[in-house]
């Protein structure tokens, strides 16, 4: 068994762009995704009070609400944000149950691309709500003096996102591949089970963080 | 290009496709459903509390309709109490009036009936009496008797015949004797030419006079039928006395 950490092992090559391990599994995860939503949302249309209809109302519903209780009012473009994200990082975690698939968040390049994607997201948020000027100015409040403690706030708070998920993930997957390893097949399926809930775990507080985040640019200019 | 960097730029482009396509494909619609979920939701909510506030107020006009109907009903059996016990109390006067006047007439009757009984038993009695008078004036009838009601006819005829009598007319059961002639033609007076005597078997002694100015009845069959008159007339006046004296008892003990 080949145990990586930090590599990712590249399939093939289309011209100059390599194609990862990662890539394909992330797309694959992606196109599951769409196919279930394309599912719930004719069941949604056709059979309402089907169960499957109401998990889709539930999913919906819990993180509009989640947001709401954050930032004091719905706001669909966050609720889809965060709970695609949950969606996708809960996938990729189940996903790398299956044998032989690595999952796309035991990849540092994917958890930094989901960070980024935060992180870019609070400026825009920010200035889409207050307006540039009053999203700078709360950089410099209480006092100017505090700017860069802000910058390397936002700066630091991205990358521990990203290494948070990243961590939790490859740690999971390499403390079961070990045990898989040295003990046989069947000996690591409980920290299979808590890896498959700290995978969901980790995507929630993912989550959670990434609509706190955007949350508080969004008030940034009501302070 | 390395690796790396490939990966994250791929993931970067892969989820903002990932999220805008499930937002399209996948939050959007069921928002709208639920959306229309909570309209509907909403809707029906608002047509339940308008249909129960019409039924509110439906209720209040039923329940304002009932207490009039109530108060009205309440007001028309006081006031066909009143007209029946006004009708009663009618209805018990005049029966009671009814009953009295059938009292009286029963009361009038039972003592019409009562008098009738008494007339009855009057004359029967007058007769029982009258019949005993005349077997007793017969057994002691004779010369004595006839003399006696003769000389008592002639002292009712003098006290007649001070004036104009005629004429007389003298009846007896048998002829009478010069002597009783002549003691009749002295009593009579001026009248005594215009005397008829004749002869009535039916009067037993004693004769009965006819004058202008009246009859004297100085015969047995005539004092019977005095004597019944007399003790029917007595036994008459002897009953409305008592029924005066009945009546008077009657109206101290009502």
């Amino acid at each position: 068994m080949h145990l990586r950490i930090f590599g990712d092992p590249v399939v093939f090559q289309i011209g100059p762009i390599p194609i990862t391990e990662t890539m394909i599994t992330s797309t694959v995860v992606s196109m599951v995704l769409l196919v279930l939503a394309v599912v719930l949302v004719n069941s949604v249309r056709t059979r309402p009070d089907h169960w499957i209809s109401v998990i889709a109302f539930l999913v919906v519903e819990t993180f509009d609400n989640m947001v709401k209780d954050i930032i004091g009012r719905r706001h669909a473009v966050v609720a889809t944000l965060s709970a695609s994200m949950f969606l996708f990082i809960a996938a990729c975690n189940l996903a790398g149950q299956l044998p032989g698939v690595h999952p796309a968040t035991g990849s540092l390049a994917t958890t930094s691309a989901l960070a980024a994607v935060v992180f870019l997201s609070v400026p825009i948020a920010g200035i889409q709500t207050n307006g540039l000027w009053n999203y700078i100015k709360h950089y410099f409040r209480p006092n100017p003096l505090l700017m860069p403690l802000h910058v390397i706030s936002e700066l630091s708070r991205t990358l521990a996102l990203a290494v948070r998920l990243f961590g939790n993930v490859m740690s999971g997957h390499l403390v079961v591949g070990l045990l898989v390893a040295l003990a046989g097949f069947l000996v690591p399926t409980p920290i299979m089970a808590l890896d498959l809930l700290i995978g969901l775990l980790q995507a929630y507080i993912f989550a959670i963080l990434s609509i706190v985040y955007i949350g508080a640019a969004i008030s940034a200019g009501t302070e | 290009m390395s690796a790396t960097l490939a990966t994250f730029l791929f993931e970067s482009a892969n989820f903002l496709v990932l999220a805008a396509a499930l937002g399209w494909l996948f939050f959007k619609p069921v928002r709208q459903a639920l959306a229309d979920h909570r309209n509907k939701f909403e809707a029906d909510n608002r047509l339940a509390a308008d249909k129960l506030a019409e039924a509110t107020r439906m209720q209040q006009e039923i329940q304002t309709t009932k207490d009039a109907l109530q108060l009205e009903l309440q007001e028309f059996r006081t006031k066909e109490m009143e007209l029946a016990q006004q009708k009663a109390q009618q209805i018990v006067a005049e029966a009671r009036g009814q009953a009295e006047r059938e009292r009286e007439a029963r009361r009038r009757e039972a003592a019409q009936m009562s008098d009738t009984q008494r007339d009855t038993l009057a004359e029967v009695s007058a007769a029982a009496a009258a019949d005993t008078v005349g077997r007793l004036l017969t057994q002691i009838g004779g010369p004595d008797l006839q003399s006696a009601l003769i000389n008592s006819a002639c002292v009712q005829l003098r006290e007649i015949s001070s004036g104009e009598i005629a004429p007389v007319k003298i009846e007896s059961k048998e002829p009478l004797s010069d002597d009783q002639i002549a003691l009749l033609r002295s009593a009579l007076g001026s009248s005594a030419d215009a005397t008829d005597f004749r002869v009535d078997e039916g009067l037993g002694d004693g004769v009965r006079i006819t004058t202008g100015k009246g009859l004297i009845d100085a015969s047995v069959r005539g004092l019977v039928q005095y004597a019944s008159q007399s003790l029917i007339k007595e036994m008459g006046l002897r009953a409305n006395h008592h029924n005066r004296l009945q009546h008077a008892g009657d109206d101290y003990s009502t």
